[in-house]
C-alpha cells in the first residue's frame, strides 16, 4: 500500500524559500558589486550553484531512502552535505578581502542550512533547521552592515528576503505536516508568501520615508527614552 | 466544536529587531540600526489580522455508489466557503470511514477559498464488506499571516455502502409480547415443530394432530414455536483500553466495532424488532430501543457524529471513569431487553459487566473483533487474555462472535449461532 499521507515539507513553499534565500545572498552583496569581492558575482554565482546543488543531492537522498536504498542513500547524503560545505568553503577560501568574503560564506551557509531544513530527511528537524537557517541569513545581513558598505537599500531588501525564506520555509513544513506532499497546496502558498513579501515592500517603503525625514539633531537623553520605547513596543508586540 | 488557537509563529521575529538594533549600536552605524525596523514591522503582522470566520458547506459524492468489496470507489469532495470572508489558508482533512483504506490520491486538500467559491479534490478508497459512513472533515484555517489558526469540523453525510452486509441477525431467545420473526420456547402458533402435548378445551381445530386421532383415537394438540419480537441495545465499548489496534496503519478495535454495530443496526432495521444505541467512554450514550424509519435516522446520525462513537484513540494520560457509565447502562436496560456488546475484551470490566448481565437474566451477545498480533510478545499475551475472556463468557452461556475485521460479519453471526465458532 502506498501511504497516503507523506509528511514532509511541501515542495512550493520549499522552493519558494530557497529562491528567498538566494535572494537573501544577492541583496546582501549588492548583486554581486559590493566592494571586496574582486571576481563579483561569478564567483557568487558558482558558489551558489554548488550550495543548491548540495542541498538537491540532499532531497536526491531522502527520496532514494524512502525507496529502501539505504547505501545509495547515504552515498548521496555523504555528497550532498560535501556539497553544501564545499559551496561555503568555496567562498570562504576565495579571492577578495576578509569582510566581504565572511558576508558572502555566513549567507551562503544560511542557505544551505535552510536547503537542509526543506530538505525532506528528518522531518522532527526540519522546522528547527528552517528557523536556524533564517537566522544565519539574518545574521548574514547584519554583517554585511557592519562590515561591508552595501546600500541601505539592498540590505533592507535582503533583510525581507530572509523573513520571507523563513516565512515559506515553515509553512511549508507545516503544511507538509497537516496536509502532506501529495495533495496540491501550492496556491496557498503562493497566495500567502506574496502577503509576506508585499508587507514587507511597505515595511521598507515607510522606513526609507522616515529615513528621508533626516532627523538628525536628537539629544541624547530623547535618543535614549526613544530607544527604550522601542523596546517596550517590541515586547508588547512580541505578546501575540 | 471549534477551537480557535494561536500558532505564536511570529514570535522569533522580535530577536531580529533587537539583534540588528543592538549590533547597530554596537558598531555605530544607522544602516544596521535601520534594519530592525524590518524586524519591528513582521513583529507587528500578525496583529493586523484576525481570527478568520470559517463557513463552509461539504458535499460529498461517491462513485460507484453500490461497488463490490475490493472496488475501487472515488471519492469527490467539493467544499464552498459560504461565508462573506476570504480564507486565505484553508487546510482539509477529510474523514475516510476508519475501517477502508485510502488507495489512490489523498483525502487531504489545502486551498484559498474567496466567498463563494469552490474547491474539489478527488481520492479513491477501497471497498470493504459493510457500510461505512464517514466521519466529518477537519479543517483548519489559518488568517493571511498565520497567527491563529481555527479548528473546526464539516459534517456531511456520506456511506460507501457494499453489498454482502448482515443479511439476518441470529438474536438469543429473550423476547418480549408482539409477533415477530424470533421463535422462543414456548409454544403456540408458528411455523417450526415444537411439541404435541394433551388436547385442552380451547384449542384450535386446525392444530389438533388429526392422524394420531385417527390411528389411536387420542386427541392431541400440536404446538410450534412462538415466534416473538426481540428488544436490542446494541452497545459499543469506546473506552480507552478498547482502542487498540494491531498496529499503526490498522483500525483500531473501536473503528471495528463501529462497523459491525451499523451493520447489525442497519439489518435489524429490516426487521421489526425495536433496536436501541448504546456506548460507554468519552461520555455515555443512550438511544431507547425503537422502531421505525425515524428511529433509524436517528440512531444512525448518532453513530455517526456521537462523541462517544469517534474512532479517534484518546491521549494516554486520559481517565474517563467509566464505571459509573456502566452501572447506568444496566439501570436503563429493561427486563427483555438484549444486549449485542461490541468490544475487543481488552480488559477485565467489560468482561465482568457482560457476565453480570447474563447473570442477572439478560441474553448477551459480545462480538469481538480481533486486533490482536502475533508480531510482538506483548501481543502474544493479549491474544491469550482475549482467548482465555472468550472462553470464560462462553463457559457462562454468553454468546461469542470471534471477528476477524478482515471477514464479513454475517457469516459469523450465523456460525455462532450454531455453536460452531
Amino acid at each position: 500500500m502506498t501511504r497516503t499521507h507523506v509528511a514532509q515539507p511541501t515542495r512550493a513553499g520549499s522552493v519558494l524559500a530557497l529562491l528567498a534565500a538566494v535572494g537573501v545572498v544577492a541583496a546582501a552583496t549588492d548583486f554581486g558589486s559590493v566592494a571586496g569581492l574582486t571576481d563579483g558575482a561569478e564567483s557568487l554565482g558558482l558558489a551558489l550553484g554548488v550550495e543548491l546543488v548540495g542541498v538537491a543531492l540532499l532531497v536526491a537522498a531522502a527520496a532514494v531512502r524512502r525507496r529502501g536504498y539505504r547505501v545509495v542513500a547515504g552515498l548521496l547524503l555523504v555528497a550532498g552535505v560535501a556539497g553544501v560545505v564545499g559551496g561555503v568553503v568555496a567562498v570562504a577560501a576565495g579571492a577578495g578581502t576578509l569582510p566581504a568574503r565572511v558576508v558572502v560564506a555566513t549567507s551562503v551557509a544560511g542557505v544551505g542550512v535552510l536547503g537542509a531544513g526543506v530538505a525532506p530527511l528528518r522531518s522532527n528537524r526540519a522546522r528547527g533547521l528552517v528557523t536556524a537557517g533564517a537566522a544565519v541569513l539574518t545574521v548574514a545581513v547584519v554583517l554585511g552592515g557592519v562590515l561591508t558598505d552595501a546600500g541601505a537599500f539592498s540590505l533592507l531588501v535582503a533583510m525581507v528576503a530572509a523573513v520571507v525564506a523563513w516565512d515559506a520555509g515553515e509553512r511549508a513544513v507545516s503544511l507538509g505536516e497537516q496536509v502532506g506532499v501529495r495533495a496540491r497546496t501550492w496556491p496557498v502558498e503562493v497566495t500567502r508568501t506574496a502577503a509576506t513579501a508585499l508587507f514587507g515592500a511597505l515595511v521598507v517603503g515607510a522606513t526609507f520615508a522616515v529615513r528621508e525625514m533626516n532627523v538628525t539633531n536628537v539629544p541624547l537623553v530623547g535618543l535614549l527614552l526613544l530607544l527604550c520605547g522601542v523596546v517596550t513596543v517590541l515586547v508588547a508586540l512580541s505578546n501575540y | 466544536m471549534t477551537t480557535v488557537r494561536r500558532t505564536r509563529r511570529w514570535r522569533g521575529v522580535v530577536a531580529v529587531a533587537l539583534f540588528a538594533c543592538a549590533i547597530g549600536l554596537l558598531v555605530q552605524d544607522a544602516t544596521v540600526l535601520l534594519l530592525g525596523a524590518v524586524g519591528a514591522g513582521y513583529a507587528a503582522y500578525p496583529w493586523l489580522s484576525s481570527p478568520p470566520s470559517v463557513e463552509l458547506a461539504v458535499e460529498r459524492s461517491v462513485e460507484p455508489t453500490d461497488p463490490a468489496a475490493g472496488d475501487e470507489v472515488s471519492v469527490t469532495v467539493r467544499v464552498r466557503n459560504v461565508g462573506s470572508e476570504t480564507l486565505s489558508d484553508v487546510r482539509l482533512v477529510d474523514g475516510v470511514p476508519p475501517m477502508l483504506t485510502v488507495c489512490s490520491g489523498t483525502p487531504r486538500h489545502a486551498a484559498v477559498l474567496r466567498p463563494g467559491g469552490t474547491t474539489e479534490f478527488t481520492y479513491a478508497v477501497r471497498a470493504e464488506h459493510g457500510r461505512h459512513q464517514f466521519d466529518p472533515t477537519t479543517v483548519l484555517a489559518r488568517d493571511v499571516t498565520g497567527a491563529t489558526e481555527v479548528e473546526t469540523t464539516v459534517h456531511a453525510e456520506t456511506a460507501v455502502a457494499c453489498a454482502a452486509s448482515v443479511p439476518e441477525v441470529p438474536l438469543r431467545r429473550q423476547t418480549r409480547h408482539g409477533t415477530g420473526t424470533v421463535p422462543t420456547d414456548e409454544g403456540g402458533s408458528g411455523t417450526e415443530f415444537h411439541q404435541t402435548r394433551e388436547y385442552r378445551t380451547g384449542d384450535p381445530l386446525s392444530r389438533i394432530d388429526w392422524k394420531r386421532r385417527a390411528k389411536t383415537g387420542e386427541l392431541t394438540t400440536v404446538e410450534f414455536r412462538e415466534e416473538r419480537l426481540a428488544s436490542v441495545v446494541l452497545c459499543l465499548d469506546a473506552r480507552a483500553p478498547a482502542y487498540r489496534a494491531a498496529g499503526d496503519e490498522e483500525p483500531n478495535a473501536v473503528a471495528c466495532g463501529r462497523e459491525g454495530l451499523s451493520q447489525l443496526l442497519t439489518a435489524l432495521a429490516d426487521t421489526r424488532n425495536p433496536v436501541g444505541l448504546a456506548a460507554v467512554g468519552r461520555e455515555s450514550c443512550w438511544l431507547p430501543p425503537g422502531s421505525g424509519d425515524d428511529h433509524l435516522a436517528r440512531a444512525r446520525r448518532r453513530v455517526g457524529s456521537h462523541p462517544a462513537f469517534s474512532t479517534l484513540p484518546p491521549s494516554p494520560e486520559t481517565d474517563w471513569e467509566t464505571d459509573g457509565q456502566l452501572r447506568q447502562l444496566r439501570r436503563r436496560l429493561s427486563p427483555g431487553t438484549q444486549v449485542v456488546l461490541f468490544s475487543p475484551l481488552a480488559d477485565e470490566a467489560m468482561t465482568a459487566f457482560a457476565l453480570e448481565l447474563e447473570g442477572a437474566g439478560t441474553a448477551v451477545t459480545v462480538v469481538v473483533p480481533d486486533v490482536t498480533t502475533t508480531a510482538t510478545r506483548g501481543g502474544q499475551l493479549a491474544a491469550i487474555e482475549r482467548t482465555e475472556r472468550i472462553r470464560r463468557l462462553r463457559s457462562a452461556g454468553v454468546r461469542v462472535v470471534d471477528w476477524s475485521p478482515s471477514d464479513p460479519l454475517g457469516p459469523e453471526l450465523l456460525r455462532a449461532q450454531e455453536g460452531l465458532a
